[in-house]
């Protein structure tokens, strides 16, 4: 009986304000990548519609652009 | 009498001739010019351009796309939006969060900023207006997935309207294209192009030209 109230004491402590914040940043953050992978999508069906000069250049750019999400998503989880 | 008719025929078919040898011309003026820039707004000829209905030996005319200066909204709301941070100096709004989220917050205000411009960017790139020697194509990405291609053959081409007011569009010369089409064809709009009178000449010139390949038989 003791041991499982200590449990759930330890866990109520470490159960701050700042980690229901850091889940609700992650998960937007989250939300943010998905939105990453639809603008990859984007272009590229874009540059299928309309084919020009600049094709490989914003294709690159969308890339980056959604490797760049992930990041700010790796960085939120480790470092809130 | 069958001499007077004779010389009307001929009369009718010298005016023809001339008035194809005209359009002809102007069409040829411009197609000798290519342009190579891939950013410009009125691009006659454009170098390295294909879009994903274009029939085989299908030659494209004009590119256009909405004026430069359209985008100036976007653009000035993206610099706001990049001091906008310096602000925090001044009114600490998020200084009551910790540090590392106060870092993660501006970081992610950046990022926006990014995805914000990169999709205006797209947004006025990949709409775009075309005039090929056999039709007129307008291509609209209203959001991250929806698409709408139009296009109207240019015999079709029914009335050409231009709209062109205000201080700032009479001063950078751009304005609106309506084409009315026949029948059940949609009507199609050009938007904000730049030199909206040109383009209008150039579709009744086209128009023209495919009049007389239409009675001379040579329609494709």
């Amino acid at each position: 009986m003791n041991f499982s109230s200590d449990i759930f004491l330890g866990f109520a402590d470490s159960f701050s304000i700042w980690l229901i914040a850091k889940f609700f940043v992650c998960f937007a953050i989250l939300i943010y990548v998905v939105f990453g992978i639809v603008v990859v999508r984007q272009v590229f069906l874009m540059t299928e519609t309309v084919n020009n000069q600049l094709e490989f250049p914003l294709k690159v750019i969308s890339v980056v652009h959604f490797l760049m999400t992930i990041v700010v998503f790796l960085l939120a989880l480790f470092i809130l | 009498m069958p001499d007077i008719y004779v010389a009307e025929k001929e009369k009718r078919e010298k005016e023809k001739h001339e008035v194809g040898e005209k359009t002809e011309g102007e069409l040829d003026s411009i197609l000798s010019r290519k342009t190579t820039n891939p950013l410009s707004s009125f691009a006659p000829n454009p170098l390295g351009f294909k879009f994903e209905t274009q029939d085989k030996g299908e030659r494209i005319i004009f590119l256009l796309r909405k004026h430069w200066i359209t985008n100036l909204p976007w653009i000035l709301a993206a610099i706001l939006g990049f001091f906008a941070p310096l602000l925090l100096y001044l009114f600490p709004l998020i200084s009551f969060l910790p540090t590392r989220f106060q870092l993660i917050m501006i970081i992610l205000w950046y990022c926006l900023l990014i995805t914000f411009v990169f999709e205006n960017f797209l947004s006025w790139f990949f709409n775009v207006y075309i005039i090929t020697d056999e039709r007129i194509v307008d291509v609209d990405f209203y959001s991250l997935i929806y698409k709408q291609i139009t296009e109207a053959k240019i015999d079709k081409i029914q009335d050409i309207t231009l709209r062109q007011g205000g201080v700032v569009r009479i001063i950078f010369g751009f304005g609106d294209v309506l084409i009315q089409t026949a029948g059940a064809q949609p009507n199609l709009e050009f938007e904000a192009v730049p030199n909206p009178e040109r383009v209008m000449k150039i579709l009744q010139e086209l128009r023209l030209q495919e009049e007389i390949e239409a009675i001379e038989g040579r329609v494709r």
